[in-house]
């Protein structure tokens, strides 16, 4: 397991604008998510995900932009998705929520 | 730039083992992400190995392991005296996280499990033995083995009993129970915990409910219906099962009362129902009611099986999703300056 990537980009080199994320072990739980938080990017054109088949562990998002390359638009949606988990974190603590939960970083070395 | 909108949170209710709260302003798909990672991919410690030493109860060895399995392990930080896991480098989450304490049995270097990966609890109940201290004319009777008979070798986990003190003062039991024995029977074992998220087994899954619903608008025409006389008001009110809709005072005189929805939860299922009684009812043909969902507010109701309190279970959840992402944002960078570099 430790050598297959977590991550891989399909499409065209000459053509930066479209590109297949191909995610593993990720399913819907994220996949809708992130295909929402893409579509409200301006420089989104398309973009949709899908699970290939249940029993195999991969998700793909599919992302097309208006030029700008879709990699980038992949990060500023992945970061997007972030900020919005940070965002309910200080809602809820603010709420009551009494544990001190992080806002990001990653724990494990 | 995205324009993303920064949901608000409204708790109604925050107790150990139940949690009502309102997200406003967000979408149906971060609703259900958060939904499912608290179903699936929330951490929480459950048996998952068990080593029979003597079983002659009448349920067989693997009845009784997955039965074990079902039992909620809580891990609880002790102050000064629980030893965190020394391998974590950045130490940005509560102590009360249960991976700040133990490692994934596949991450650990131990050969099989190790007290950073696994909780040991022990069993050992013989009816005959236990017979010697029970009360005469309660020698005969079935003994029950429950959760309470398990012991635990980690003072930082301990199996979950009952959800309240009142529920362990109302039940017969010491606990959950795991088998009966009869005379002669006896049972012992070791059983280890490990680490897991419910998308491997729902043993891990730390909600027995987990579920959000649109919050719903409804208008009422207030003019309309007080214009109605009592009897056909009251006809409105049987349009709909008990304890949907209702007047706002009970003991005020008919002419006062105004109608008012009791249970938002339930109003959207009836509400075509309300239009077509409404509807045929107005002298002008027009409805008194309108309901609808709404896209952009969500209600969550959470029940904990025990093993994470609700509130950690949410922010844990929370910051399972975002573990999530930090790890892709670093995959995709790798991946961009290999795509920048063809």
């Amino acid at each position: 397991m430790a050598d297959e990537k977590s991550l891989r980009i399909l499409g065209q080199p000459d053509n930066e604008r479209e590109r297949t994320f191909i995610f593993r072990d990720e399913d819907h739980t994220l996949g809708n998510a992130l295909r929402h938080v893409l579509m409200k990017n301006k420089d989104t054109d398309f973009s949709g995900y899908s699970v290939p088949h249940p029993s195999e562990p991969f998700m793909h998002v599919r992302l097309q932009t208006t030029g700008a390359p879709a990699v980038r638009i992949m990060d500023e949606g992945l970061s997007n998705l972030g900020q919005i988990c940070d965002h309910l974190t200080a809602q809820l603590e603010a709420q009551g929520a009494t544990a001190s939960w992080p806002t990001g970083g990653e724990t494990t070395s | 730039m995205a324009r993303n909108r920064m949901p608000k949170v409204k708790v109604n209710e925050m107790e150990e083992h139940y949690a009502q709260f309102e997200i406003h302003d967000t979408d149906c798909s971060v609703a259900n992400a958060l939904r499912r990672v608290m179903i699936a991919e929330v951490v929480t410690m459950a048996v998952d190995l068990v080593t029979f030493e003597e079983n002659t109860s009448v349920l067989n060895d693997e009845i009784i392991a997955h039965r074990l399995g079902l039992i909620p392990l809580k891990y609880q930080y002790r102050e000064g005296e629980t030893r965190l896991r020394d391998d974590i480098r950045t130490t940005l989450s509560s102590e009360r996280d249960i991976q700040r304490r133990f490692r994934f049995t596949r991450e650990c270097d131990c050969d099989e499990y190790c007290q950073w990966c696994a909780v040991k609890l022990t069993l050992g109940v013989a009816f005959d033995e236990r017979a010697k201290h029970r009360p005469e004319r309660e020698k005969d009777l079935p003994l029950v083995v429950t959760s309470n008979d398990l012991i635990s070798e980690d003072n930082d986990v301990r199996p979950v009993h009952f959800e309240t003190d009142a529920e362990a003062d109302d039940s017969v039991d010491q606990g959950i129970t795991i088998v009966k024995l009869a005379k002669g029977q006896e049972l012992r074992f070791t059983a280890i915990a490990k680490l897991g998220i419910g998308k491997e087994h729902s043993k891990w899954s730390p909600v027995s409910k987990c579920v959000f619903r649109p919050q719903p608008h409804v208008h009422l025409d207030d003019d309309a219906i007080s214009k109605l006389p009592p009897a056909l008001r009251d006809l409105i009110i049987q349009a709909c099962p008990a304890g949907v809709l209702g007047y706002n005072d009970d003991d005020a005189p008919p002419e006062n009362r105004k109608l008012v929805v009791k249970n938002d939860a339930a109003i959207l299922d009836f509400v075509d129902d309300v239009k077509t009684l409404t509807q045929r009812l107005s002298p002008t043909g027009k409805s008194m009611i309108s309901a609808f969902a709404s896209d952009t507010n969500f209600i969550f109701d959470i029940e904990s099986v025990g093993s994470i309190p609700v509130d950690d279970l949410v922010l844990c959840a929370i910051y399972e999703l975002k573990r999530k992402l930090l790890d892709l944002q670093l995959a995709v960078n790798d991946l961009k300056d290999d795509d920048d570099d063809d």
